[in-house]
């Protein structure tokens, strides 16, 4: 990522830093970055059309982004988009996962109370 | 020169797009908190929550070394992203674990629900049981009481109870002149008292079977049985009892109750024997 831990990496880290400042044009291809984001991406898809829907657009925009900043070679572009991409389509993912096993939860709960009702309608 | 440095400018500008470094670290630092003092979260999301701890720890890292704030608040917003799945990631299983719980609850109550069901058809089945065989044993009694009027009504009249039911054996003195199949008038005392005891006992079926002794031929002796059976069952018929509860077979000399060597003995193979089917269902007859 972009750093570690520690007094060493804290030097370590300067020196990224120093490097970020001229990044603009030394970064390198964020290609991991970009698949990780692209993979995120299409896993909350097909799940994250009623809930989570904004923060998968989101992602889908911002991918959208990175991909262009790397045809463009601005790579260091095309790292903050392929992250945060990545995090913006893990997040609508959780989203609709949670939305969807709260859902199922209800069901669950509402058969249970059905079963409930019946079972102290029927004679011991 | 100038133009140098103005392009300077704009290089660095592009880089330092988002100024606002500060309150990006802000929102990440109380997004961050709020996940990390929430007790469901550190249980069921403790990876998430050290991931975004991690993501926030190297945004304080850059922040703290004034970094590029473009840079700063994209790792700001990496961690705060982290901290909201953390929180979103524990609430999802939450609510897995419980469906886990209620399902299995569920199945628990269809369980105990059968067993109770299945406890309480026994029981019916036992009841049922209980009361069919107390009314069996009223019937038999009351079966009983009325064959012991019937015998005091008839003293020729000899009943036994048998594996085929209750068998009332009567002379055939008593009911026909030798060799004929016509009922005596004065046998009309005792079809009453059959008739009657047949009417008091309106769910029994009997069975009418007539014997000889054996001399003479077999096959006249078969149908002169059979014949009398028959007449009895008229008698009884012509009383009130319906055709459809009396059978009535001839069997001549076949199952003797006693010698045909002697004289009582031929006397008291020729009979006609009423069997009583125990209670319905059960099978009567040879």
């Amino acid at each position: 990522m972009w750093g570690h831990s520690g007094k060493a990496c804290m030097r370590l880290a300067v020196l990224q830093l120093a490097a970020m400042l001229t990044a603009c044009v030394t970064t390198p291809p964020p290609n991991e970055q970009l698949a990780a984001a692209r993979a995120m991406v299409s896993q909350a898809q097909p799940v994250a059309l009623r809930d989570g829907a904004l923060e998968l657009n989101n992602a889908q925009v911002k991918l959208a982004r990175a991909e262009g900043a790397m045809q463009r070679g601005e790579y260091l572009d095309a790292r903050i988009f392929a992250e945060q991409a990545e995090v913006d389509a893990k997040y609508a993912w959780t989203l609709a996962e949670n939305a969807r096993m709260q859902r199922a939860l209800a069901e669950v709960d509402h058969g249970l109370s059905a079963l409930r009702d019946e079972l102290e309608r029927t004679p011991r | 020169m100038r133009i140098l440095t103005g392009l300077c400018a704009i290089l660095l500008a592009g880089c330092v797009a988002i100024p606002r470094a500060n309150n990006a670290m802000e929102s990440a630092r109380t997004t961050y908190r709020l996940a990390a003092a929430n007790p469901e979260v550190q249980l069921r999301a403790p990876v998430e929550l050290q991931i975004a701890q991690r993501s926030l720890a190297e945004a304080e890292r850059f922040h703290g070394a004034d970094a590029d704030p473009a840079i700063v608040s994209h790792l700001a917003y990496l961690a705060e992203q982290r901290a909201r799945i953390a929180v979103k990631t524990a609430e999802l299983r939450k609510a897995e674990a419980a469906v886990a719980t209620s399902s299995e609850q569920r199945n628990r109550m269809l369980l105990d629900a059968r067993v109770r069901e299945e406890a309480r058809l026994a029981q019916t089945v036992r009841d049922q049981a209980a009361a069919e065989r107390r009314r069996a044993d009223e019937r038999a009694s009351q079966l009983r009481d009325e064959l012991r009027r019937l015998q005091s009504d008839m003293s020729e009249l000899k009943a036994r109870e048998t594996e085929r039911g209750w068998v009332l054996t009567l002379r055939n003195e008593l009911l026909f002149d030798s060799g004929q199949a016509k009922l005596k008038p004065g046998a009309h005392k005792a079809l009453e008292s059959l008739a009657q005891f047949m009417r008091k006992e309106p769910e029994r079926e009997v069975v009418i079977e007539g014997f000889t002794d054996a001399t003479g031929a077999h096959e006249v002796n078969r149908r002169l049985s059979s014949e009398r059976a028959d007449a009895v069952k008229q008698a009884l018929v012509a009383r009130g009892v319906e055709p459809h509860r009396i059978d009535a077979r001839g069997y001549g000399p076949a199952f003797p109750i006693a010698s045909n060597e002697t004289a009582v003995g031929r006397q008291l193979n020729r009979r006609v024997e009423v069997v009583i089917a125990p209670p319905p269902g059960a099978s009567a007859g040879r």
